[in-house]
């Protein structure tokens, strides 16, 4: 129960034990890890949430939620002493809970209404890109926000103090979003988000669809090889259609085989076939609910630039399969429509068929993090498997 | 084993506060005892498996000026700053022993 660095303690001398003028009731203990404590120590984390929120910490890479841990037994803090000789041990503090730390999935739920919120459009003025920010997002009142802003963490600082023999750092609490600076930075890659003015934002689909199409009958009229295109020329054309051309790079780096945590754009780039396909898959899709699979794959492949081919394993996780009354039918199921958590996720899945073979269902649950859990883990955990005989496939189903 | 000390209510938390007689048992080097009125605690230093940093809250009110956060003028501050670390404990698990010679009685232990 009683807690110290070394009891000051000599044989054969007893000493009183005293609780000291004003004792402290108010101080946490966080439990941490070597790694987690040099962490904190030289680089600080910040801790964030909402009043009737469990609040989580996030240090650069990783978000951890923080759980009250009651003990059972007093704990009695008693502070490193200098003089040894000293007649009395004196309790600085007792505690009676903890703070324990558990690595969690980021929470981007206000990052994806931001997001939408302020989305760039093809539609008004800002498309000249000289109106800055200002005048940006429409209807709604939300305001682009840039990095810092989105982390919540425009005012954390980061000072170390050094006291007595222990270090001592700050840790700053806001109540933005709900994820580290790696993850913000992931997720904002993966929902293909681009920085212009300073302010993290996305193209509307509709918007990067209408860019895409430009470009790709830029391409045609120029004689640019689609595995080979100039990125400055490509955006000076778009430019003069009345394109922002910081948007249009980006709309042909979202298209590329580019990975989108390089901010170098080479002068050339290859667009990603499958990426360009899709988009024109999507387009058929939103038209009508559920096609023919012969008839879509026909039409699919005539949308398409010439030279690309379409494959249906380029819709993995957009579109699957059913079997109605012996003809086979298309239909869009996209995994962004889908819910981020992974029961949710599962629900959702399991009312849109109730049985899943794996390889119709891993794409599904491709982008489905959990720390700490495997894809096979959230299959035991939220399915049950089963096979007909040992020839068949494994199926999946709900539990 | 579990309880917590309980201090007696009248006195001023102000005040120091004497608990018990902290010393090292003269039969066992590694044992600390801790003395209660009439009983008696022994208890083992442990290292704990995971340290605790020991956090004090500080709040401060700050002015934001050209950063409008939120549409907030001014923004409040929390920041827990870690005072030390804990990396050993000593640990009372045995149920306390009665000892008759010494009659002392402040606080006493519970279940």
């Amino acid at each position: 129960m009683v807690q110290t660095t070394g009891l000051p303690l000599e044989a054969r001398k007893s000493k009183e034990l005293v609780f000291s003028r004003a004792v402290r009731h108010d101080w946490r203990l966080l439990e941490v890890d070597e790694k987690m404590l040099q962490e904190i120590v030289y680089e600080g984390v910040t801790i964030k949430g909402l009043p009737d929120e469990e609040a989580v910490l996030c240090t650069r890479k990783g978000t951890y939620s923080v759980k009250h841990v009651d003990t059972t037994n007093s704990m009695f803090l008693v502070p490193p002493v200098k003089d040894i000789s000293c007649e009395k041990v004196t309790v600085a503090a007792t505690a009676v809970a903890h703070l324990e730390l558990v690595l969690t999935a980021p929470r981007l739920g206000a990052l994806d209404k931001i997001l939408q919120a302020t989305q760039i459009r093809g539609d008004d003025e800002e498309e000249e890109g000289e109106e800055g920010t200002a005048s940006s997002s429409g209807r709604d009142d939300v305001q682009p926000h840039t990095f810092l802003e989105l982390l919540g963490t425009a005012q954390a600082s980061l000072q170390l103090l050094q006291q007595k023999s222990s270090a001592a750092c700050v840790m700053s609490c806001s109540l933005n979003d709900l994820a580290s600076e790696a993850e913000l930075r992931a997720a904002l890659h993966a929902r293909g988000a681009m920085e212009l003015d300073g302010c993290w934002r996305i193209i509307s689909p509709g918007h990067l669809a209408h860019l895409l199409e430009v470009l790709l009958l830029s391409a045609a009229q120029h004689g640019w090889r689609l595995d080979d295109i100039p990125v400055q020329e490509a955006c000076s054309v778009l430019q003069a259609d009345g394109f922002n051309p910081r948007v249009a790079q980006h709309c042909l780096r979202l298209h590329s085989a580019l990975d989108a945590s390089t901010s170098e754009t080479p002068p050339l780039l290859s667009l990603d076939y499958r990426k360009v396909c899709l988009h024109f898959a999507r387009k058929l899709l939103s038209q009508q609910e559920r096609w023919p699979l012969d008839q879509f794959l026909e039409e699919w492949q005539a949308s398409v630039p010439e030279g690309m081919k379409v494959d249906l394993s380029m819709l993995r996780g957009e579109a699957r399969r059913e079997d109605v009354g012996g003809e086979e039918v298309l239909r869009h199921f996209p995994t962004a429509a889908l819910p981020g958590d992974p029961a949710s996720r599962f629900a959702a899945l399991f009312a849109a068929r109730p049985r899943w073979e794996l390889p119709d269902l891993e794409p599904y649950l491709a982008d489905l993090q959990v720390p700490g859990c495997s894809a096979e883990f959230l299959l035991l955990t939220y399915a049950r498997a089963s096979q007909e005989n040992s020839s068949a496939p494994v199926v999946y189903s709900a539990r | 084993m579990q309880g917590e000390l309980e201090r007696k209510g009248a006195c001023s938390p102000d005040e120091e506060y004497v608990i018990g007689k902290l010393s090292l048992s003269s039969k066992r080097p590694d044992t600390v005892e801790l003395n209660i009125g009439y009983h008696l605690l022994e208890g083992k230093m442990v290292d704990l498996k995971k340290p605790f940093a020991v956090l004090e809250k500080h709040s401060s009110c700050l002015d934001v000026e050209a950063m409008d956060v939120d549409g907030t003028g001014a923004e409040n501050i929390t920041e827990y700053k870690v005072i030390g670390v804990v990396r050993k404990k000593c640990l009372f698990k045995n149920r306390p022993r009665a000892i008759i010679s010494k009659p002392e009685a402040a606080t006493r232990k519970q279940r």
